[in-house]
């Protein structure tokens, strides 16, 4: 009889302390079941990565932006799929209909960030709630070990981390090797011409892994709105437009008014593809090679590295 | 004094001008920008941030300071109340539900065009919903204005809610102001709207005293609701043609007026053209310190706010208001 009691309890002490302990990237402790058989990913990089390493079939929910992630909306098919509302204004009564074991969105507190009371309300039901909010390039690899954490993939995490590491740390490499007076002045245009990339963030961290000088980094915030003067002041040797802009290169260069720029007159005006732009995940890897080979053209096969990328992570060739 | 104070401010477009062409983020000395702006031989950066960024930008400025200002002094008068400027009209609403269609939607059709084109549909859809029994009463107005604003806003607010996020910080900095965008194609097409439209309502001033009278104009044999109309068309159109290029730029049009009427009376003989200077030199003040005191550029609608603001608390203290309609 006592054995049996003291078994029970034991079992009950196992059974309780099945449960983990996940610390997310804004250092909340968030406890999580041992086992994730139902996710909600609102972001898209996370999504991405779940694909990569063969659990997909565990997201029950996503974003309404990730059906058109270029990369996924190619890959999976959303048919099963629910659409949840957005990060910034998701649908509570959706996530919790889907019974989820967790759901990881966007912290921090931007547009696309999911309001603090959603989480509040989310965990109060007894869902748990993994923010993501990446400020520099160490927040994507700590995401990526995050999301290994969760998912009990640990060591594809690490694989994972070895090869994008690896990449940024190659491109590093042959960056430092360029002379202080060859390196070429690059400025990052976002929604506007004139809103630029400051001296916070992914981006600005791939500039300057990259060997190239944002000017734009003497503003400590991550987008500014510039005079276009303060531009042609800088006059930059390379402009990089981001992916989902509505303006084009040849729009700036037919502009007289950046007719003055360096990057204009040499035509040295790129804007990123889509398929590579999305710099919280492990493509980030990919957009630093890409960067690398705008600024310094020659140094490296890019479409080769592009390919290798794709081929590891998703089976797929680049093109 | 008075008619000193008035002479400064009808000339005051003209310093303002040579002021701000001479302040800029780019720092060109004061002999090169005179070199530059009298044709002679200077740098090709010099001659872009001079002639192709900064004297249209100010230029701009100045056009859609005027253009808000006579505006709201306009419909002030047209509808007897002191508390309308054109954005009551639904024109605000109406363009940032357009701006926000083509900034976060490819449609093929460009930001302005949709801004402008839903600016009309709104003042149409105001208009016609104010009007009642023929005849449109400010109080009508007004809350027709509210309807169709609460309309687009939260049609605007639905886009919003469709679109990514870096798209969205594009709406909100439109919804802003800014002159940013200025360049002579641009004021090839505000330029002549805001001048014409400003002529004709310069040259009907004494309509608006008239009309300051309410209902005994119409016992004098004046056409009111006909005038009504021309008057509210133009003011339509010069505001939509200057907020569909700019954004959104609160308070100048309520402001400038009353800062006007408080200092010189109510008599539109005067308060028109100097509701036209005074609009233009505000607003190039405005906007010279938005793209030169930081480093990045404050939002222009923040500023003309700021700035204005104590003028017109220490105006409505000295003088109890001013408003004699």
């Amino acid at each position: 009889m006592r054995v049996l009691a003291a078994s029970i309890l034991l079992l009950l002490f196992f059974a309780s302390s099945s449960g983990r302990v996940i610390v997310d990237t804004e250092g909340r402790e968030v406890d999580i079941p041992d086992r994730i058989n139902r996710a909600v990913i609102m972001v898209g990089e996370v999504a991405e990565l779940l694909y990569s390493w063969g659990e997909w079939d565990k997201v029950v929910g996503v974003n309404r932006w990730i059906k058109d992630n270029p990369l996924l909306s190619k890959l999976v098919n959303f048919e099963n799929i629910e659409i949840v509302g957005t990060g910034g204004k998701p649908n509570i009564e959706r996530i919790v209909s889907l019974r989820p074991d967790i759901v990881i969105t966007y912290g921090g507190k931007f547009g696309y960030s999911t309001p603090k009371r959603v989480v509040k309300k989310l965990e109060g039901i007894g869902i748990p709630v993994i923010l993501v909010e990446l400020g520099e390039l160490d927040g994507v690899f700590k995401l990526v070990k995050i999301v290994g954490e969760i998912f009990h993939e640990e060591d594809r995490a690490r694989e994972t981390l070895k090869y994008i590491k690896g990449q940024i740390e190659e491109i590093k490499m042959l960056a430092s090797k360029i002379p202080s007076d060859k390196r070429v002045k690059v400025i990052r245009t976002c929604s506007s011409p004139t809103r630029v990339v400051g001296g916070v963030g992914v981006m600005n961290d791939l500039i300057k892994n990259a060997g190239g000088i944002n000017p734009a980094s003497e503003i400590k915030i991550r987008y500014a709105t510039v005079p276009i003067e303060k531009i042609i002041f800088w006059n930059p040797d390379v402009i990089l437009i981001w992916s989902y802009s509505r303006y084009d290169p040849i729009d700036l260069m037919k502009d007289p008014k950046w007719s003055a720029i360096k990057a204009v007159r040499n035509r040295r005006v790129y804007k990123e593809p889509k398929i590579i732009s999305g710099v919280w995940g492990i493509r980030v890897a990919l957009m630093q090679a890409w960067i690398f080979d705008r600024l310094y053209p020659g140094m490296i096969n890019f479409s080769k590295v592009a390919d290798r990328f794709f081929r590891r992570f998703y089976g797929i060739a680049y093109r | 004094m008075k008619r000193l104070s008035s002479l400064i401010l009808l000339l005051s477009p003209i310093p303002a001008f040579f002021l701000s062409i001479f302040i800029g983020a780019y720092h060109i000395s004061f002999l090169d920008i005179v070199k530059t702006v009298l044709g002679f031989k200077s740098s090709e950066a010099y001659r872009v941030v001079i002639l192709d960024i900064r004297a249209p930008r100010i230029i701009l400025a100045m056009f859609v300071g005027s253009a808000l200002s006579i505006s709201g002094a306009t419909l002030q008068a047209v509808f007897r109340n002191p508390l309308v400027d054109s954005f009551i009209l639904g024109i605000s609403s109406g363009a940032a539900f357009g701006a926000a269609l083509g900034i976060g939607f490819s449609l093929g059709v460009g930001v302005t065009p949709l801004a402008f084109l839903f600016a009309l549909v709104a003042v149409f859809l105001t208009y016609s919903l104010a009007k009642i029994g023929g005849k449109i009463s400010p109080i009508s107005l007004i809350l027709a204005g509210i309807i169709i604003n609460a309309f687009f806003s939260a049609m605007t607010e639905l886009l919003k809610l469709l679109m990514e996020h870096e798209k969205l910080a594009g709406v909100i900095y439109w919804l802003m102001g800014s002159f940013s965008g200025a360049d002579w194609d641009i004021l090839r097409i505000v330029g002549p709207v805001v001048m014409v439209g400003s002529v004709i309502i310069y040259f009907m001033r004494w309509h608006l005293n008239i009309l300051s009278f309410g209902d005994e104009a119409k016992i004098l044999g004046v056409e009111v609701e006909k005038l009504k109309l021309i008057f509210i068309g133009i003011v339509s159109l010069i505001t939509a043609a200057a907020t569909s290029f700019c954004g959104i730029i609160g308070w100048v049009g309520l402001m400038v007026p009353h800062i006007i009427r408080m200092g010189f009376g109510p008599d539109h003989k005067l308060l028109i053209p100097l509701s036209i200077t005074t609009g233009a030199t505000f607003m190039v003040i405005a906007d010279t310190i938005s793209r030169s005191v930081f480093s990045f550029e404050l939002p222009i609608g923040i500023l003309t706010t700021l700035l204005g603001i104590p003028f017109f608390a220490y105006l409505l203290k000295k003088t109890g208001g001013g408003w004699y309609a």
